[in-house]
């Protein structure tokens, strides 16, 4: 009878964690089935919508399709210069004797953990002091929202390049040496070629939050450097149109064909893993 | 290796150290230390005038709990889906795991923006969620959802689960299926076996990933901003102002170290009582 009464217990509450389970699945997936459904509204946005249409993606405005680009660019040269910077560092950090590594390494990790908005209103008093002091104007340049983008996302560049340094064992150094190559040879032939995973995964996040970032980018952009997500806020701020849902849809849809890519080529589990 | 090798490597750290202390460690220590900086007649002095002017703002002191609440509220609520997802996707049937998986990438890496703006329409005074309970009785006028407290705290969660769930995974993987084998050998049902074999082994590891979601969500801009509806005032909106409204860098820098030294002190807290239980744990039994 105790065993009974245990038993539909245990049923009961595996029971309610599957249906817990159902509707936080749900909860995860319906504002991004509602953003595309409600795009294919014509005039208002209603859900689910009363006159469907593809109106509202033929009116996509020309700032769109322009932040859009310009997002992809600098989320581009953002992973680059990232990895530019981290792939020396991942190996100053990993294979030379470096004092204070250990500091050093916990230091360069600090933009993860720091609040994006604290670090774009203390770039942006920055860059006003340089526009100032050596009249070299940063506050709405690429530049400037290049090396903005760069210092917040080249984290997510350094702490899989090194973890993937440091997983590599050292006989493959020793292998290389003792066919002949130098330190040097070995590191551009065979070093880096192993690192590969880790800054291609680091590189994909880098770009993600490059292309994400609203809290950084807001201070810097000024009117003429506005990004993809940037002008998407703005307009979520003071309109509720269909033609806003489209354009968050299809920035949306862009993202999530990177991510399906990266699925193909490295696996999405091992890029979040590492970061 | 040979030692001119290493020191000829060592040289690459000098680029990202140079960009780190240009870019980021100098802006941000003169951007705090200019909160003790007051401009007072012709040169500036230092004072604590700007912290003492925000903490007798009333309008500060509500953002700090509002604030405070909306990211422990996040954090726990995150914890607790986010566990019970990861879960399911650990140890259910692949297939299972995978459609459960699938749903939180896609989720993880849909705009922020764009999110919010299901939530808007969901939550909405005529949107989905109040038609359905008012179609099945539950309510006989529609509920205010939107524009408040509620549909930001539903905002965030909504951002964080897939960040705490994705961060879990090897949490609990990392847990010997043996373990749980031999308690339901010796008799434990499944659920005892989760209340008793995952969970206690699991938790110490856990907390500090919601209290990464945590220290997250004090921080956060856009969400609070487009379903608060100017209701929702966290500290986040209260620096974007003071900085872009009232040009005042030193009482933005004010609220900022305020803001650091709120997250810092709620992870400090519950690391403490992590470990301190987990002390009082390790003596009790041995």
């Amino acid at each position: 009878m105790k065993n009974l009464i245990s038993r539909s217990v245990d049923n009961a509450l595996c029971g309610a964690m599957h249906v817990l389970t159902v509707l936080a699945v749900a909860f995860l997936v319906m504002p991004l089935f509602v953003v595309v459904i409600v795009s294919f509204n014509s005039t208002t946005v209603i859900f689910p919508p009363r006159d469907w249409s593809l109106a509202s993606y033929a009116q996509i405005p020309q700032v769109a399709v322009d932040t859009f680009l310009r997002s992809l660019v600098l989320g581009l040269c953002c992973a680059t210069l990232s990895a530019l910077f981290c792939v020396p560092a991942a190996i100053a950090l990993v294979k030379s004797k470096l004092p204070g590594k250990a500091l050093i390494e916990a230091a360069l990790r600090s933009p993860l953990q720091f609040p994006a908005i604290i670090l774009g209103v203390a770039i942006l008093q920055y860059f006003y002091f340089w526009q100032g002091a050596l009249a070299l104007p940063l506050v709405g340049t690429f530049l400037g929202l290049l090396i903005a983008h760069t210092i917040y996302t080249f984290p997510f560049v350094l702490v899989p390049t090194v973890a993937r340094l440091s997983a590599l064992s050292d006989q493959y150094d020793e292998a290389a040496a003792g066919l002949g190559a130098g330190s040097l040879t070995t590191l551009v032939r065979v070093i880096i070629p192993l690192m590969r995973p880790g800054i291609v995964a680091g590189m994909f996040m880098s770009f993600i939050m490059s292309f994400e970032d609203v809290a950084v980018t807001m201070f810097l952009a000024g009117s003429k450097m506005t990004t993809f997500p940037v002008y998407l806020f703005g307009s979520a701020e003071v309109s509720n149109t269909p033609g806003l849902y489209a354009v968050a849809s299809l920035g949306s849809l862009a993202a999530l064909s990177l991510v399906l890519l990266v699925e193909r080529f490295i696996g999405i589990r091992t890029v979040l893993s590492k970061s | 290796m040979s030692s001119s090798s290493s020191s000829l490597f060592r040289l690459g750290i000098v680029p990202l150290a140079f960009f780190f202390v240009v870019f980021f460690a100098y802006p941000v220590l003169h951007f705090l230390y200019g909160s003790l900086v007051v401009d007072a007649g012709g040169g500036s002095s230092l004072s604590l005038r700007n912290f003492t002017d925000a903490l007798h703002s009333d309008s500060v002191l509500r953002s700090l709990s509002t604030t405070l609440l909306l990211s422990i509220l996040t954090g726990v609520v995150s914890l607790v889906i986010g566990y019970l997802l990861a879960f399911q996707v650990v140890r259910r049937h692949p297939a299972i795991g995978k459609i459960i998986f699938v749903a939180a990438i896609a989720s993880l890496f849909t705009s922020t923006i764009a999110r919010a703006l299901g939530w808007r329409v969901l939550l909405g005074f005529e949107g989905p969620l109040n038609n359905a309970l008012i179609a099945i009785g539950l309510i006989s006028q529609p509920l205010q959802l939107i524009n408040n407290f509620t549909a930001v705290a539903i905002g965030m969660i909504h951002i964080q689960v897939p960040v705490v769930m994705v961060a879990l995974i090897p949490v609990i993987e990392a847990l010997p299926r043996d373990f749980e084998r031999a308690a339901i050998g010796l008799g434990a049902s499944r659920w005892q076996t989760f209340l008793k074999v995952h969970l206690p082994m699991t938790w110490v590891n856990a907390v500090p990933v919601g209290l990464i979601a945590v220290m997250a969500t004090a921080a956060y801009f856009t969400t609070p901003v487009l379903l608060g509806g100017g209701r929702v005032n966290v500290i986040a909106i209260q620096i974007q102002q003071a900085s872009q409204v009232l040009f005042d860098f030193g009482y933005a820098a004010a609220l900022s170290v305020m803001l650091v030294v709120m997250i810092s002190s709620v992870a400090i807290v519950i690391l403490l009582l992590t470990h301190w239980r987990r002390s009082v744990r390790a003596r009790g039994s041995s």
